[in-house]
Formats: structure tokens, C-alpha cells, sequence
């Protein structure tokens, strides 16, 4: 067991599959919260107050 | 031989004897009262109060051999001057020959000294002091006898000698067999463990094939659940993100993410209440493995019990053969079995 805690497991392009992983699921995060925002607006549930005046 | 002695003189007036005082300064006082003077360093021994009022007969009372701090002491009156004189004896390093030869050059007047058994019978000179120890002895010097009891001895100086009896040599015999039959004992057993190794990995084999092609399968799917969870972090980053920067704003979204994090830690503790294992992400690899494997397992029907019992009997039989295999070739006793940690 100790000698499988000294080789270093390494995952051939790693950098690139993660990478491949995140950014679209990053994207279709943003795609999912936008699509629940406009359902809160559309119900009335939660209209968020415009603060455009920043004094 | 340069032998170590203490010489004591005991300062001890005879009544009606000629012989000159020692003490230059003590000439003034009367025998009678240095009776007890006793130089503080000495030891005490018991016979020589009692010689005090004896002028011209020799002093025949039992000579005692002490042990002080585990070094046999002899005290024996020399002939010329009537004193005692302590002769410290080395028990294994000495002879009686050479203890006659220490007598006679510390007190010349010695004439003849011999050590005589209990029984009377001569000892000879080259007999060691250990072994003359053992019992009572008798010192003759100058016609004088001497009887020496010789007191029991502490353990520690006593050798492990004895008489030979039957339990020794069914010892002997016993050692002797091990000697000459175990190298073939341990042949035989070599043999034998290496035909249950054959028998071992012949069962073994059809199972590993079916092992091998589980595991694949469940590290596949194990895999499979790791990069899920990158996929989730990526959508619940994204999603906070775009709903902070574009849609509301911080003031809003904060308190989301605080209960985001928050459900996050009951999930990790409902984790741990559930499967009594810490929630890091190895063991919670292995498990999910596990999972999966045994899933597998059903499926294609691989009896795993059996699996694990037969591996476990393939370490014991292989560690065997390795404790043999050392000592057949380097003629070594067997080691001993460890308890596994």
C-alpha cells in the first residue's frame, strides 16, 4: 500500500478533460439560472428591485 | 600471581604473652583494655575475642568463610603473630595451590599448609576454589586444623552445572534427532506447500479472469461518478456566477450561497451517520468501487466469499514458503510467525 502512495497517478491529458468537463457545464449553468430567474419574474414569486441610483 | 589482599591486623593483648605492640603510641596502655580496638575499616568476625586469654595455645576455633559483596572471604589466624589475616578469594580464577602459596608468603612462619576434604582425604593443589566451595573443607597450617564450613551461596554465582539425569538426556537425544533430520523436514515441507500453491492458483485462475473483468467494469463506473461530480461543481459555479454578476445581484445572492454551503455540510455529516466513514475522497472512491463491484458480482453470479477465502489461503501458503525458503538455503532456524499488523 505504501508504494502505491509513492507512484504518481497521472491522467493522460488531464488539464484538457477537466477543462473539456467545466466550461460547458459552466455554461450550461448559467443557461439553467437564467431559465429560473425568468420563471421566478414570470410567477411574481421574486422581482428584483432595480438600484440604479448609487449615490 | 599477584594476588589482591586487604591484610587486617587485630589489635588483640595477650595476657602473659611476649610478643611486642604494634602501636608505638598505644605502648603506654594496658593490654587488657585494647582488648576491642578494632580498626573501623575491618570487619567483625567472631572467634578472636575469645583467644585474648590464651597465651601459647594456638587458636583452633572454626576459621569462617563470608561472602562481603559477593566475594568469598576467608579469615585465617596466621601462626607467627597470632593475628587474623583476611584472604579474599577469586572462586574461579584461583587454586588451592595457589591460596597454600599466598599463606606462606604472607606469614612466613607457615611452615606446611595443606586443605584437607571434610573427610580428611588431601585436596590437591591444582583443585580451582570453586569447585572446593562446594562443601566444607579443612585448612591444616602448622599442625593446626582448621574446619572451614563453607556457606550456601547466591544464586547468581552458582553455575548452571548438574548432575546429568535422564530429562538431559532425552534433551540430548531429542537435539540430536532435530539435528539430523530437520533440513529433510523442512524439504518435505517445501514440497508440500508448493503443491498446495499449484492447487491454490489452478482454482484461483478462472476466478481472477472474471475479477479482473469486474473491476475494469467498476472502475469504469466509479470514474464515471468522479467526473459527474466535477460536471455538478462546474454547474453550481456557473449558475451563482451568472445569477450574481447579471441577473441580481450580490445583496441577494449571498444568503443563497450561505444555505447553498450549509446544506452542503448537513449532506457531508448525513455522509458520515450513514456509512460510518469520513467523507474523503479516496475511501469515498473505493466505496462507490465496492458498490459497483459487488453490483457486478450478482449479476454474473462471481461468489466472492469464496474469491477472498481462496487469496487468503494463497498470503498464508506464500508467506510459509518464504519463512522456509531462507533458512533451507542459508541453514537458519525458521522465523517465527508475526501477527500480521
Amino acid at each position: 500500500m505504501v508504494m502505491e502512495l509513492l507512484t504518481i497517478v497521472q491522467t493522460s491529458f488531464g488539464l484538457f478533460r477537466i477543462a473539456v468537463v467545466v466550461i460547458p457545464f459552466l455554461y450550461v449553468g448559467t443557461l439553467i439560472s437564467n431559465n429560473f430567474a425568468v420563471l421566478l419574474e414570470e410567477h411574481d414569486i421574486f422581482i428584483p428591485e432595480d438600484d440604479d441610483d448609487d449615490d | 600471581m599477584a594476588s589482591l589482599r586487604m591484610v587486617a591486623k587485630l589489635r588483640a593483648g595477650v595476657v602473659g604473652c611476649t610478643k611486642p605492640f604494634r602501636y608505638a603510641l598505644k605502648t603506654t596502655r594496658s593490654p587488657v583494655k585494647l582488648l576491642h580496638t578494632i580498626h573501623p575499616r575491618q570487619p567483625q568476625w567472631r572467634c578472636p575475642p575469645q583467644v585474648v586469654f590464651c597465651s601459647t595455645v594456638a587458636p583452633s576455633c572454626d576459621v569462617v568463610l563470608q561472602y562481603k559483596h559477593g566475594r568469598p572471604v576467608l579469615a585465617v589466624p596466621l601462626p607467627s603473630r597470632q593475628e587474623s589475616c583476611l584472604f579474599f578469594l577469586r572462586p574461579m580464577l584461583m587454586t588451592v595451590g595457589d591460596l597454600i602459596h599466598d599463606l606462606q608468603r604472607e606469614d612466613p612462619g607457615v611452615t606446611s599448609a595443606s586443605v584437607h576434604t571434610k573427610d580428611g582425604a588431601r585436596v590437591a593443589n591444582s583443585t580451582s576454589i570453586d569447585s572446593l566451595l562446594d562443601k566444607d573443607f579443612q585448612l591444616l597450617i602448622n599442625d593446626a586444623v582448621y574446619n572451614i564450613h563453607s556457606p550456601e551461596r547466591e544464586a547468581s554465582s552458582v553455575s548452571s552445572e548438574h548432575v546429568v539425569d535422564v530429562e538431559d538426556m532425552k534433551h540430548m537425544v531429542q537435539l540430536l534427532h532435530t539435528a539430523l533430520h530437520l533440513p529433510d523436514h523442512h524439504l518435505l515441507k517445501e514440497r508440500q506447500l508448493l503443491e498446495r500453491l499449484d492447487g491454490l492458483k489452478q482454482d484461483l485462475s478462472p476466478l481472477e479472469q472474471v475479477k479482473a473483468q469486474l473491476a475494469r467494469s467498476a472502475e469504469f463506473h466509479s470514474s464515471r461518478t468522479l467526473w459527474t461530480g466535477v460536471a455538478l461543481l462546474s454547474v453550481q459555479g456557473g449558475a451563482l456566477a451568472w445569477l450574481t454578476w447579471w441577473v441580481y445581484s450580490w445583496d441577494v445572492m449571498e444568503p443563497v450561497t450561505y444555505f447553498l454551503t450549509y446544506c452542503t455540510s448537513i449532506g457531508v455529516f448525513s455522509y458520515y451517520v450513514l456509512t460510518k466513514q469520513d467523507y474523503v475522497y479516496p475511501d469515498a472512491k473505493d466505496r462507490q468501487f465496492l458498490y459497483y463491484f459487488h453490483k457486478g458480482a450478482k449479476k454474473e453470479r462471481f461468489n466472492v466469499q469464496k474469491y477472498n477465502e481462496l487469496r487468503e489461503e494463497l498470503a498464508s501458503v506464500e508467506e510459509d514458503l518464504r519463512r522456509l525458503r531462507n533458512p533451507t538455503q542459508l541453514q537458519l532456524p525458521v522465523e517465527q510467525i508475526q501477527s500480521q499488523p
